[in-house]
């Protein structure tokens, strides 16, 4: 039987930072990463000569980011570990540093998510040999596209209610001051902007931009080698990580596998669906907000829109979703995505998240998928 | 249409690939080319709006059909942007004309619907 995160020693993340998100500028990437490496290790208290080792998450950018940026908190010569891995670079990334500590192989270790978006290349899909019909053709917006149109179809929800998704998200990230978008928009507004693909229009859909995220994880016996405590230590109870498999409809991969991995998490935290405060998801395209938060069991097939509606998923509501305003508030420069989650469940569970801040967070999972496809799943609870 | 069938789990796939089965990881012999039938039922669409590759002039429909052999394709459509066939639609491919280079005439494999709708009287 595989050992689970759970059953090893306690990990805690001790430490988060970021820089904000933002659309392609001339910063170099180096300032983004340390920035936001020098936010987390101040917020942790742990001085860089303590880190055993660095995990560099980056998706975009060219190979070895990670010592040009690193050398600057000081050579110390620790291992560092590039890892790449689609959208879920970052949440990789973490589960890596998760594993070594749990393990005991390290007692604290840093992980970075840095991007820009100036090499997007090909797909490594289309580089396979294997000519698909119109691959061409489908980029990710019109494969999320046609499920939402799949989705609304199936549960006899509107667009007008998917693009509710975007509403929440860019009203959560207007008081964000790390969002890429920083609007809060009208329904109209969403719903009137330019078309990209089926009802898709611009504000429904992420914006790939660039930005960096940080955080420390320690073992008690790391935090007591920096002289600190457990006081605004979150523990992770949980990490899951899966791909993709055969499934009946092939079109619905992300949401098959988000189910597959999220249940795996909830399950080694010993937690269900139905008990979740604050959770991150996946929300590259307003739709799969709604499908993920039924294939996880949050609510019923079928209901989330209405519960959206409604505001069970509002920061204060029943489970405050994406409070950091999601990929498409907060945007989604890919190689830090993942870990600016456990930066926002962090900060929710800790009680420091200011004007987002969703009452009594106890809980909270974060979530991503990757291209390809892959899916991670880790739960964060406070102590 | 041409796909592949794994003689050893059974499962039929497109495209066609001698890799190695995406199911059950056999490869040699047990992945045997097999002909599909061209239909099957539309189970959504989009009109693309916006697309990069000057190649492809959006706006252009794009949908996803479950062929009656089971598998679940992704292709263009014969269909106005602005009139989309409605989900559950059977459809069936077709060879459509597309811009053809010079001295060339070049098809692309699209799904139409396959009754064409009743004419309003």
């Amino acid at each position: 039987m595989p050992v689970t995160l759970g059953s090893l020693r306690p990990v805690y993340v001790v430490g988060v930072g970021l820089h904000p998100y933002q659309p392609l500028s001339e910063t170099p990437y180096v300032q983004l990463g340390l920035s936001a490496a020098r936010d987390a290790l101040t917020d942790a208290r742990v001085p860089w000569e303590f880190v055993d080792s660095a995990y560099v998450a980056k998706a975009l950018l060219p190979m070895a980011v990670g010592r040009p940026m690193l050398r600057h908190l000081g050579a110390t010569g620790l291992p560092i570990t590039h890892v790449e891995n689609a959208s879920a670079s970052g949440s990789a990334a973490f589960r890596q540093a998760c594993m070594e500590v749990a393990c005991a192989m390290s007692d604290i270790s840093f992980v970075i998510g840095v991007d820009k978006p100036t090499a997007l290349g090909s797909r490594a899909e289309m580089l396979t040999g294997i000519p698909n019909l119109a691959d061409d053709a489908i980029v990710p917006f019109t494969h999320f596209a046609l499920l939402a149109d799949a989705y609304a179809q199936r549960t006899g929800c509107s667009f007008e209610d998917i693009a509710r998704v975007a509403g929440k998200n860019l009203r959560n990230a207007s008081l964000n001051p790390f969002a890429q978008r920083r609007q809060a928009k009208t329904l109209d507004e969403i719903l009137g902007g330019k078309k990209v693909s089926g009802q898709f229009t611009t504000l429904q859909c992420t914006p790939v931009g660039e930005g960096a995220a940080a955080v420390v994880v320690a073992s008690e016996e790391g935090l007591r080698r920096a002289g600190l405590g457990l006081e605004r230590a979150v523990r992770i109870t949980a990490s899951a990580a899966r791909s993709q498999r055969v499934y009946t409809d092939p079109t619905r991969y992300d949401e098959m596998l988000t189910k597959e991995t999220v249940e795996a998490a909830l399950a080694q935290a010993g937690v269900s669906a139905g008990g979740l405060d604050v959770i991150e998801l996946h929300d590259a395209f307003t739709v799969e907000e709604l499908e993920y938060l039924e294939a996880i069991g949050v609510c019923g097939h079928g209901q989330a829109a209405g519960l959206l509606k409604e505001g069970a998923f509002d920061i204060g509501g029943r489970c405050a979703v994406s409070p950091s305003g999601g990929l498409i508030g907060m945007g989604h420069p890919i190689g830090p995505t993942g870990i600016g989650q456990i930066v926002e469940i962090t900060r929710q569970l800790r009680g420091e998240a200011g004007v987002r801040q969703h009452p009594d967070a106890q809980i909270g999972p974060a979530h991503m998928v990757g291209l390809g496809a892959v899916c991670f799943a880790h739960v964060l609870q406070s102590l | 249409m041409r796909g592949m069938r794994c003689d050893a789990c059974g499962y039929v796939f497109f495209p066609p690939q001698n890799l190695g089965c995406e199911q059950c990881g056999t490869t040699g012999s047990a992945l045997r080319p097999c002909q599909l039938v061209g239909s099957g039922t539309l189970m959504a669409r989009v009109t693309v709006h916006l697309h990069a590759k000057p190649e492809r002039p959006a706006p252009f429909v794009i949908g996803t059909v479950r062929l009656d052999d089971g598998p679940v394709v992704r292709m263009l459509l014969d269909a106005p942007p602005d009139t989309l066939p409605p989900i559950g639609s059977p459809m069936v491919a077709v060879l459509s004309p597309v811009a053809s280079e010079e001295g060339s005439r070049v098809h692309d494999l699209r799904f139409s619907l396959a009754q064409p709708a009743p004419l309003q009287e």
